[in-house]
């Protein structure tokens, strides 16, 4: 059992849940456009798989990510031990404005939640991630965690923060009208 | 007076009476000419004396003339004006005589002149009717200048040049039925005039379309509908569409590979991520980047061609051929697929690791499934992919095979304990490694034939040809010793392959399980024959095979099967029972598994049990002369319970 980034992603991409989810082999992929700040943004989204066993080629896809979605399971504390070896990897391998969002998932069981919100909040404080806690099962919270991904990547846009176009960072924009189109968030997160 | 003359009605009568009124009432009075008569004498008679009485008469009669006089000259006067109005009126008469003549003359001109009018008049109003029905014509069947312009020569394309070139189809689609309605001359006419100008149109399009897809450089190139629109419109000519696909090939392969170029060298921003390039020491990584590089390349690639092709197309024409898409990505790829041929073909010649050339042969395996998914079958990249794969395989089968031979040209004798020997485990070793890998790795092993059978050819094959060498190079072992550590040996092997070992595909595995089996079969031969010989039966049943095929006759007759020796060796065989540590041969102790060790004994003491019926059974048939032996006798089922 993981902690439910393909659940995640399908919620957002489909609007559905996925019972019985399959583990990732390797690396999948989907996308959806949104709107920001008046404009269309069109995200792609790499799935990545968490086992281990698939680190020599999921690694390869956080390079050109705008943004990266980590998500633990509150109802399992090792996932969320496993935290901080995840965020080295990703602050290694992507560039250094690339949007890091911590997603504690699983809220529908909530009786069954080992970690609290406050205690997560405060290691996403400490390492200046943004944080949420979803529930892909119910979709609470799943549209605003990856919109808002897409919205702080945009904000940076416009505050010049990323330069869009520029080989590996995962944004690139329209070139007449100031249209981000996709950043490519990968999701990645602590296995089971 | 009236009232008088009313009341005196009677009177009246009377003469008298009348002069009397006559006087009474002189009429004179009352006459004006009486009174303007006097009136005017008052003028030259102003004083009534007799001198004035006199004169008055010739006064009278001088003024008279006077008047008269003054009367002809006044007379005169007219007379000469009526005499110039009559000259007058004379010329007025001959000018209106002439005027009348000359009116005449006009009403009969004008007559000619309104029937002009008339007619001219009806002739302008079909002349309108006409110049209507012409312009709705022209309306209908023609473009304005401007029109034209824009479909010929416009460097941009919006909606009006599709409205416009909508009604060059409309015109030419009218035209036909022009045709069959009424003037042939003119619908031809105008048909070859509009496929002209939509043949510039197209042509005005096409170039549109193909600077549009030219200038797609970016990574994420954004489609419009006009765009779209103006595809779907070219693409009603297959050759227009082919070159217009082509230019967009073209760009975007030469963008992807300076992207990947851009990943290669110079990385994210500030270098950060690390360019590709920098890993190229670490040849796992290095070709795990590149592939995965590909991958979403081509998954980008993939969602801009549904984009331009298959999406929100308005007034779709053309049916798109989903097919075409794999084969265009296919195109798009290849610049940037063959940067990424070279340099797997490169690290996968310098790799010196076999576990690190299987890890990258695994990856590649892997990505010819996620490629596959995009690509479908038959497509160049795919088979790229599969070059590599199998040259991976070749290199890592060479990479056993090195291993293999080094393997074989070192072989020891088995050690006391008919343990596989160090350099078999150690082989044994990166077999086990190699298959944990694979299990923990993207591509499933499972169906893997080709490599199942490089595992098999290389390494399996090549540790069964070893334990055998090696068994044969000790002279002193005993047959039962030899099969021991031959079974020992290849149970090991069987062992770590069991978990990946999937029957039904000829791999090779299925030979070792043939070899394992022919070499357990041949030791519970063994086994059988050592309890046998241990019990002195063995000379008996040799004697009773050889007699029980060729003899015929009581058996008691036949050489070496005398009731004396069957009782020998059954009371040896009845010693032997309580003794059940002398049962097995000493050695199978050294057969590592115990399940086998069971079988072995089992299935050796089975053997013994059913010749030991078949035995009794001999025994107990009077025909065969034994009398009362086989009272002495245990019963199979009593021997089966001590042995089994």
């Amino acid at each position: 059992m993981g902690v439910g980034k393909s659940c995640l992603l399908h919620q957002f991409t489909e609007r559905k849940f996925m019972s019985d989810c399959p583990h990732t082999i390797g690396v999948e992929f989907g996308t959806r456009i949104i709107e920001a700040g008046n404009q269309k943004i069109k995200l792609q989204i790499w799935d990545t798989a968490g086992q281990e066993r698939f680190r020599a080629v999921t690694r390869s896809y956080y390079r050109g990510a705008a943004g990266a979605l980590m998500v633990y399971d509150i109802t399992r504390r090792n996932t969320y031990n496993h935290l901080s070896s995840w965020l080295t990897d990703a602050r290694n391998l992507t560039n250094p404005n690339t949007v890091i969002f911590l997603i504690g998932n699983k809220t529908d069981l909530e009786a069954q939640r080992e970690v609290t919100y406050e205690e997560a909040k405060q290691f996403a404080d400490e390492n200046g991630l943004l944080f949420m806690e979803t529930s892909a099962k119910s979709g609470e919270k799943v549209e605003d965690a990856f919109v808002d991904t897409a919205r702080k990547i945009h904000q940076n846009i416009l505050d010049g923060s990323i330069e869009p176009n520029m080989a590996d960072n995962g944004v690139t924009e329209k070139r007449d009208t100031l249209r981000p189109a996709p950043p490519n968030p990968p999701k990645e997160s602590c296995s089971c | 007076m009236t009232s008088l003359d009313h009341g005196d009605t009677a009177h009246n009568k009377n003469p008298l009476n009348k002069k009397l009124q006559k006087i009474l009432n002189p009429k004179f009075l009352s006459d004006i000419d009486t009174q303007d008569a006097l009136l005017a004498l008052s003028d030259f008679f102003p004083e009534n004396n007799v001198r004035s009485r006199r004169k008055l008469r010739s006064d009278t009669e001088l003024r008279g003339l006077r008047l008269n006089e003054e009367f002809l000259a006044s007379l005169e006067t007219v007379n000469s004006a009526l005499e110039q109005l009559s000259v007058e009126v004379k010329s007025i008469d001959s000018c209106y005589k002439d005027m009348t003549a000359r009116l005449g003359e006009t009403r009969e001109r004008c007559a000619e002149v309104l029937e002009q009018t008339a007619t001219l008049q009806k002739e302008m109003q079909q002349v309108e009717k006409r110049s209507l029905l012409l312009d709705a014509f022209c309306h209908k069947f023609q473009l304005s200048s401007q029109e034209t312009q824009l479909l010929e020569q416009a460097d941009e394309v919006g909606p009006s040049f599709f409205q416009a070139l909508r009604k060059v189809q409309h015109i030419h689609t009218d035209c036909q039925t022009l045709i069959r309605s009424s003037d042939l001359h003119v619908g031809l006419e105008i048909m070859e005039s509009m496929a002209g100008i939509q043949e510039r149109a197209y042509e005005n399009l096409f170039r549109w379309c193909q600077r549009t897809c030219r200038s797609f450089t970016g990574e994420f190139p954004v489609f419009t509908h006009e765009l779209k629109n103006a595809l779907q419109i070219v693409s009603q000519r297959e050759a227009l569409r082919v070159y217009v696909l082509d230019d967009y090939v073209t760009t975007r392969r030469s963008s992807l590979v300076r992207s990947f170029i851009d990943s290669l060298t110079l990385g994210g921003p500030g270098g950060n991520p690390k360019p590709i390039e920098m890993h190229s020491h670490d040849p796992v990584r290095y070709a795990s980047d590149l592939l995965g590089w590909l991958h979403q390349a081509m998954a980008s690639e993939n969602e801009l061609l549904v984009a331009l092709l298959l999406q929100d197309i308005p007034d779709s024409v053309v049916s798109v051929d989903k097919s075409e898409i794999p084969m265009l990505l296919n195109r798009i790829c290849e610049g940037a697929s063959h940067m990424v041929k070279v340099r797997l073909e490169q690290i996968l010649s310098n790799v010196i690791d076999s576990m690190d050339l299987f890890r990258i042969s695994n990856n590649i395996r892997f990505y010819q499934n996620v490629y596959h998914g995009f690509l479908g079958d038959n497509s160049e990249l795919l088979k790229f992919v599969a070059d590599m794969y199998e040259l991976s395989l070749k290199l890592f089968a060479k990479h056993l095979n090195g291993h293999a031979s080094k393997l074989l040209e070192s072989v020891s004798e088995p050690p006391f304990d008919l343990e596989p020997t160090i350099q078999f485990t150690e082989s044994l070793t990166l077999l086990r490694s190699i298959l944990s890998l694979e299990n923990t790795s993207v591509a499933p092993l499972e169906g893997n034939r080709p490599l199942l059978h490089t595992i098999y050819e290389s390494l399996v094959a090549p540790l069964i040809e070893y334990a055998t060498i090696s068994a044969s190079l000790d002279s002193t072992l005993s047959q039962a010793e030899l099969l021991i550590y031959q079974i020992n040996c290849c149970d090991r092997l069987h062992q770590g392959l069991a978990l990946y070992y999937s029957t039904g595909e000829e791999t090779g595995f299925e030979k070792l399980l043939v070899q394992l089996q022919t070499h357990q079969d041949r030791l519970i031969q063994e086994q059988a024959s050592f309890f046998l010989s241990k019990a002195k039966l063995n000379i008996i049943h040799m004697h009773y095979l050889t007699a029980d095929k060729s003899y015929e006759g009581a058996l008691s007759l036949y050489s070496g099967l005398e009731s004396d020796s069957l009782l020998q060796a059954i009371l040896s065989l009845q010693q032997l029972l309580a003794l059940p540590d002398q049962h097995p041969i000493p050695q199978l102790d050294c057969l590592r598994s115990k399940k086998i060790r069971d079988y072995i004994l089992g299935s050796g003491m089975r053997l013994v049990c059913d010749f030991y019926t078949s035995l009794h059974s001999s025994i107990s048939d009077p025909s065969n002369g034994y009398g009362d032996l086989k009272d002495k006798l245990h019963q199979p089922s009593e021997i089966e319970h001590l042995l089994l």
